[in-house]
């Protein structure tokens, strides 16, 4: 029996994909480009993420709603599938042993100090382990559950935040920096909605497929407005020059909430959306790294991988943390690259080979 | 089998539940409350107040020893220092309600950046604590003061800060994050708060100080330090420092009076609004600082009798000249001090960047020659529980005796 997801569900997913790492990185990477005008970056990315989405959802359709990998087999031939398979393969492993190293790095530095970063990695690799051998539907309900407690911590964090916002901090309106203010737009779109690739895996699982667009495209802009938000926020109220400075803007800006000194030192409320966030964006990736193992070693189920992932998924994240400069060094030299490689020239190959092989039939 | 092994994942899970890795118990911790810092050939020399909860939160059994201990060691960097204290403290120091960082003066002389970084990076800090100059005195002398009404000294003098600031208004809570996003920004000056202690510093540290209705020592809060760069470059006094706040749109409430007829008429003030708008009419650039404020009539200690509308307006204008002159005075001080404390420049980046890029290498130089106008309007709102004043009445009769 397949297992399904509904088309809710399906966005919820998007929605916390998107803001489990971009949130907290974003507003540092996007303000030190465009300075006072990164949000104006940010709506531009939301708006090119939005044509994305439309593109992979036609590819998604222009390949038969199939399984990804199937798809890929298709457009590239056996052999060809097999490679560039791979290469998006390893592509989704980074991901999720990137996102584990972020989880733990912000947990060790921010919140559970003196606990060492490993531990953490291990406890929510661990939890993820138990959520992926329960399959993509269980993985989408608990999502579902979790969003109301994700959406109001949101809507909490602004509302307290609201009365520290100092308009003054976002003039000059873009007249510095215009040109690093789309330059900025490279690599966060990495960050957001390039990322949203991987979902390719698990879209052919949507029950209803039809609406799969809308779903998408809803989904997107809703965690695109959030990301705006929490970037427009970070410069109103932490101002420029911090926003840079602090490794994890966001959870400074969770500190400076105070309401007539009584509702204060609630950022834990800032550690709760991301640590959910981010470990359904690690459960996604790890079920679709899953997935495309047992089809290409056509394998019954991929339940089999599960645990040998978990060691090398946790093998990599301990070797792949150097130390504290070297996760931003990253996103904005390797990871902007790898991104455009895997997520836009595939895809485009792909794309035109499905087209070219419509044609000649 | 499944069973077992998921109720074997349950079990393995509980191991975390256990609690924090590295968990302190509030019996092994030392808190912390206030950090003076001063200077020595070394480095740092820090003296640390920390708390002595029985005198504090005990009901049976007080002693009577202080509610606060102060430490004093020194190192060649803030950090080495912080630790070092461990050798005198009994328990591991824990700064996470730390309310007060001070600076002896001389090190504000020097330059406070090389001690931000530590305040700002450390994880155990919150950046909720208040920072001031300590004038004349060490750091060291100013947090061994004992104070009374509070036992802790550390919060007496964050909350005089806050009230000062409230109600007064020559004072100005600058916390950690503030100050060091002055430090940095282009066209904007940092200042801090000064406190000194009044009367005897070495009596003061003595318990039989605060057994007495006038302690031996008391602490103070006033006047503003200013900064151009990272160092004390000078001090407004109390009406410049209350002019400052006006110019940066930081009064809250504060109390003036102004004379007219034969005597003084006081005000106190329940809002202002300040904005600093940048104009320009060819090369020559001038700032206005406009202040809208609504002010009560607090105390009428004159025979002026205020009739109508003509003897109000008369008053508001009497009022809206006293705080342009403590604003062009201010302003004037700020200019000897070659420091843009106002954050004229960051106006004049805010509104054009390309001019601010022309100025900004030696916008201090450049800012004592800036021409700035202030307008103040002021508008009476309320007037207490008299209308007509009695004053005149009491002087007539004195006079008619």
């Amino acid at each position: 029996m397949k297992e399904k997801i509904n088309l809710r569900q399906f966005m919820i997913l998007i929605f916390i994909n998107l803001l489990g790492t971009a949130v907290i990185f974003l507003p540092s990477i996007a303000t030190n480009f465009a300075k006072a005008d990164s949000w104006i970056t940010m709506v531009i990315t939301v708006v090119i993420g939005c044509f994305v989405i439309c593109w992979y959802t036609t590819l998604f359709i222009e390949g038969g709603k199939q399984n990804f990998f199937v798809i890929i087999e298709q457009g590239f031939g056996r052999k060809g599938g097999f490679i560039f398979g791979f290469l998006f393969l390893s592509y989704v492993f980074l991901n999720a042993v990137a996102n584990l190293i972020t989880i733990g790095d912000f947990v060790s530095v921010q919140v559970l100090m003196g606990t060492p970063s490993k531990v953490i990695t291990f406890i929510v690799l661990c939890t993820a382990v138990v959520g992926v051998r329960y399959g993509l539907e269980v993985i989408a309900r608990s999502a579902e559950f979790f969003f109301s407690f994700i959406v109001i911590s949101i809507i909490l964090l602004f509302l307290f935040v609201s009365p520290k916002i100092d308009i003054q901090n976002v003039f000059p309106v873009f007249q510095m920096n215009q040109a690093s203010t789309f330059v900025g737009i490279i690599p966060i779109l990495t960050l957001t909605y390039l990322e949203l690739i991987i979902f390719l895996g698990i879209m052919e699982q949507v029950s209803n497929k039809e609406k799969l667009m809308r779903g998408y495209l809803i989904g997107g802009i809703m965690g695109g407005i959030v990301i705006f938000v929490v970037t427009f926020l970070c410069i109103c109220v932490l101002g420029v020059d911090a926003t840079i400075r602090q490794t994890y803007p966001i959870y400074v800006l969770g500190q400076k909430i105070s309401l007539a000194d009584f509702i204060q030192r609630i950022e834990g409320i800032v550690a709760f959306i991301w640590f959910f966030t981010n470990f359904f964006k690690i459960c996604i990736s790890y079920i679709v790294l899953a997935k495309g193992l047992q089809h290409f070693f056509r394998f019954k189920s991929y339940k089999i991988f599960i645990v040998p992932l978990a060691f090398l998924i946790f093998y990599a994240a301990y070797e792949g943390f150097k130390n504290s400069y070297y996760i931003p060094e990253f996103i904005n030299s390797t990871y902007v690259v790898i991104s455009y490689i895997i997520a836009v020239i595939i895809p485009l190959l792909l794309h035109l080979s499905l087209i070219i092989k419509k044609l000649k039939r | 089998m499944g069973k077992y092994i998921n109720m074997l994942y349950a079990i393995c899970l509980c191991v975390w539940l256990s609690g924090c890795w590295s968990a302190n118990e509030l019996s092994s911790i030392t808190i912390a409350t206030a950090l003076g810092i001063d200077k020595s050939e070394k480095g740092f020399t820090l003296t640390l107040q920390v708390l002595n909860p029985n005198e504090i939160a005990g009901k049976e059994g007080l002693s009577s020893r202080t509610a606060i201990s102060n430490y004093t060691e020194s190192g060649a960097t803030f950090f080495e220092a912080v630790r070092k204290l461990t050798k005198v403290t009994p328990r591991k120091v824990f700064l996470s309600h730390l309310m007060l960082v001070a600076y002896g003066e001389s090190v504000a002389e020097e330059g406070i950046s090389s001690s931000l970084d530590f305040l700002i990076r450390d994880h155990e800090l919150r950046t909720d604590f208040v920072m001031a100059i300590v004038k004349d005195n060490t750091a060291g002398e100013l947090i061994s003061v004992l104070t009374p009404l509070e036992k802790i000294s550390a919060s007496k003098i964050y909350d005089s800060i806050e009230s000062a600031q409230d109600y007064w208004a020559p004072t100005k809570k600058v916390q950690v994050d503030e100050l060091v996003n002055s430090l940095t920004a282009e066209g904007k000056e940092a200042v801090l708060t000064g406190i000194y202690i009044v009367g005897n510093s070495e009596e003061g540290q003595k318990l039989q100080s605060v057994e007495q209705t006038k302690p031996l020592a008391n602490i103070y809060i006033n006047g503003i330090g200013v900064f151009n760069g990272d160092q004390l470059v000078g001090w407004l006094n109390e009406e410049e420092s209350k002019g400052f706040n006006y110019i940066t749109n930081n009064v809250k409430n504060t109390v003036g009076w102004v004379s007219i007829g034969n005597g003084k008429v006081s005000v106190e003030v329940k809002k202002n609004d300040t904005k600093i708008i940048m104009n320009q009419k060819n090369d020559a650039k001038t700032f206005d600082v406009v202040l809208k404020t609504v002010v009560n009539i607090g105390e009428v200690e004159t025979d002026f009798m205020i009739m109508d509308q003509s003897d109000v307006q008369k008053i508001e204008e009497k009022v809206a000249e006293k705080i342009e002159r403590i604003c062009q005075a201010s302003i004037t001080k700020a200019k000897e001090y070659e420091s843009d404390i106002f954050g004229f420049g960051e106006v004049m980046r805010k509104t054009s960047p390309e001019e601010w890029g022309k100025v900004k290498d030696n916008w201090s130089k450049q800012f004592v020659f800036a021409e700035i106008n202030v307008k103040a309007e002021v508008q009476i709102d309320k007037s207490g529980m008299i209308t007509s004043p009695f004053y005149k009445k009491i002087k007539e009769k004195n006079s008619e005796e």
